[in-house]
């Protein structure tokens, strides 16, 4: 076995894992007249889809097609939805696409997981927007809706694939100065971006406001910022920052399987180990909630294979990652799960344990402040 | 267990031979001499001038009497291999009707002309002619592929008689020209034509597609209630049509991707990325049907 790296271009990994969960995620295969016109409707398509708990999705594109990838030989792109359960996928597929990519010039849309056996509904319920005028062709065992708009015509495949996923990969990277920190992230989110299988759902692909679950002081809260890798409550909280580090960046990763998010994680922490950053650890909650855990040595090594899973904990079959700061109505947090805090200095497995990733036992209504 | 079936024709039958039999997925638990054994049908004709022709002409139709044999595969075939729904058929098969009836899986390939009612019925696998077709073929197809490197007789992927329905599902690729009334009452499924059709193409077509790379000559798309019909080299617009506008369909984009990447069929970029004259029709029927017309512009 490969040796587990403690140090990389002289940056300390933390010998601690990223916690992760299950979700359902579907690849949505946007193409349009023009590179431009695909990347408008993704772009407008994965907006507001940051964290599940506000969001209600994830997603972000996974990167660009070349006409001879796709469907219909136009420019594309290729967006994956991540979602905590089922339904809640389909309705957020035929929600966005209805919203963004029916009402964008030039596009249709296609399944991007063809191979996958569950099947979600998807344009299904959106053909009658033709209202009764639209039509549909099957080329090559699969259904296609014509839609008339104004333009001319929306395209969309009938069924979409869902698949399992995991969302939550995570690392931070702990800077000397606010502008190392962002330039390291950048470098990261650059290094990670166009890999199949992975998307970055924050803006930039970077997460400023790392959240704890739940709150010290408003119950209501299902998270709130994660003080223990604040710089500016080093003083007056159980802090967990490396000494000389004054800002903190996180890489939220949702991806399609465990070695997707494995290699690029692996990618983007070298990418992020440069002048300037003295840390690099991750978010978790001492390994009771989420199946999937990430260590980052033995991600750096080389190693992507998944641990068995853990034995069954109290964590509900809802939860799941919700990253950021969005705030949301607190129902069932178990904040009792998170273990005592660590001193900064401490490596190992308690050193992140206020992640940056929270479950999130049931879809939040809205939030409250 | 064979990698495939071999059936070589031993010598030219006079007549002709209803070959029903002959379906790969039938031979996939076969051995050999079972294969040897399975029963074909001949009828003997007092014109076997007529059985040259592989598309099947009046003139054999007319003499077709009650004068029929049955015999065993091994009496016009030698048999090499078995246990296979793989099955290469070679010799000239003009005369015989009906082989892949009611198939379902594997792959039929015959080195040669094919009969009347190629793919009878068949819901699946590919049947694939590296000759001419008769009539019929594709008759009621409901599923598979039907590959036809020349050219096919009348009524592709038609309606048994009484029928109300035509094909129902599946695909037929014709490289050449087909003959009068392709893809009559069709309900489902997709048809190309490399060349040019006969009179009398998607009459009375319910859905589906038909999709022709020459010219639709005569009457197109007669009653048609919701299929397409795209024609590359032209058509006569029939009165019961109304243009709507010249656009680019975008399903077309996809159905060219797949006749490129699966089926090699040679599209050019000029029909891929031109426009098309819709004209919606037929408006005697329902009137959701589309005529789609390759303009130059």
């Amino acid at each position: 076995m490969a040796e587990q790296p403690a140090t990389v271009h002289g940056v300390v990994i933390d010998d601690t894992f990223a916690e992760a969960f299950g979700m359902r995620a579907a690849r949505v295969i946007i193409t349009a007249a023009t590179p431009r016109w695909a990347r408008q409707a993704a772009t407008t398509m994965t907006g507001f889809a940051t964290s599940v708990i506000a969001c209600k999705c994830e997603a972000a594109i996974e990167r660009e097609l070349l006409p001879r990838l796709t469907p219909d030989g136009r420019p594309g792109i290729s967006v994956l939805v991540f979602a905590t359960d089922s339904d809640g996928l389909q309705k957020r597929l035929v929600e966005r696409i209805g919203q963004t990519v029916l009402t964008c010039p030039t596009t249709a849309c296609f399944d991007g997981l063809p191979d996958a056996t569950e099947r979600m509904s998807v344009g299904k319920p959106l053909r009658i927007f033709g209202d009764g005028f639209q039509s549909s062709k099957v080329v090559a065992g699969r259904r296609y809706w014509r839609i008339p708009v104004m333009e001319g015509e929306f395209l969309i495949q009938e069924d979409f694939g869902r698949a399992k996923a995991i969302g939550g990969g995570n690392f931070l990277i702990q800077g000397e100065t606010a502008e190392a920190t962002l330039a390291a992230a950048e470098s990261a989110v650059e290094a990670m971006t166009g890999i199949v299988g992975v998307i970055l759902p924050f803006p930039g692909g970077i997460v400023r406001s790392g959240s704890k679950i739940g709150a010290k002081r408003y119950k209501t809260m299902i998270a709130s910022t994660n003080d223990a890798f604040a710089p500016t409550l080093r003083p007056i909280t159980t802090t967990q920052l490396a000494e000389g580090v004054n800002s903190v960046l996180e890489i939220v990763l949702d991806g399609l399987d465990f070695e997707s998010i494995a290699g690029a994680m692996r990618i983007g922490i070298t990418a992020a180990c440069r002048p300037g950053i003295r840390r690099i650890t991750a978010g978790n909650y001492g390994g009771k909630l989420g199946p999937h855990h990430f260590h980052l040595r033995k991600i750096l090594s080389g190693d992507r294979s998944p641990e068995p899973p853990p034995s069954p904990v109290a964590a509900p079959p809802s939860a799941a990652p919700a990253t950021g700061t969005a705030p949301a109505p607190a129902s069932a947090t178990t904040p009792a799960a998170i273990p005592a805090t660590a001193p900064a200095t401490t490596p190992a497995t308690t050193a992140a344990t206020t992640a940056a990733t929270a479950p999130v036992p049931t879809p939040a209504p809205k939030p409250t402040t | 267990m064979s990698s495939a079936v071999t059936l070589t024709l031993k010598e030219t039958i006079d007549g002709r031979v209803v070959a029903d039999a002959i379906a790969a997925d039938r031979f996939a638990t076969l051995s050999a001499a079972e294969i040897a054994r399975l029963p074909i049908w001949l009828t003997r004709h007092s014109s076997p001038s007529a059985l040259a022709d592989a598309t099947g002409g009046e003139a054999d139709r007319a003499t077709r009497g009650p004068d029929q044999q049955c015999v065993e595969l091994g009496d016009l075939f030698s048999v090499r291999g078995e246990r296979s729904a793989v099955l290469r058929v070679q010799g000239n098969l003009g005369n015989f009707d009906a082989i892949g009836t009611a198939m379902t899986g594997g792959t039929i390939s015959i080195d040669g002309n094919a009969g009347r009612e190629l793919g009878r019925a068949m819901a699946g696998g590919t049947i694939a002619v590296h000759g001419n077709v008769g009539d019929d073929a594709g008759l009621a197809m409901a599923g598979g592929a039907l590959l036809v490197w020349g050219s096919a007789a009348d009524r592709v992927g038609g309606a048994l008689p009484g029928a109300s329905r035509g094909m129902t599902g599946g695909e037929i690729f014709v490289r050449r020209d087909v003959g009068r009334d392709a893809g009559t009452a069709v309900r489902r499924g997709l048809i190309v034509v490399g060349g040019d059709t006969g009179d009398g193409t998607a009459r009375g077509m319910i859905a589906g597609t038909v999709l022709v790379m020459g010219t639709a000559t005569g009457s197109v798309g007669l009653w048609n209630k919701r299929g397409t019909v795209i024609a590359l080299g032209g058509a006569a617009v029939p009165a019961t049509y109304r243009y709507a506008c010249t656009y680019r369909p975008p399903v077309l984009r996809v159905i060219f991707a797949y006749l490129r990447r699966a089926h090699g069929v040679p599209v050019d970029d000029r029909y891929i990325n031109g426009r098309y004259a819709r004209y919606c029709g037929d408006l005697s029927e329902v009137g959701k049907g589309e005529l789609l017309l390759w303009t130059d512009s």
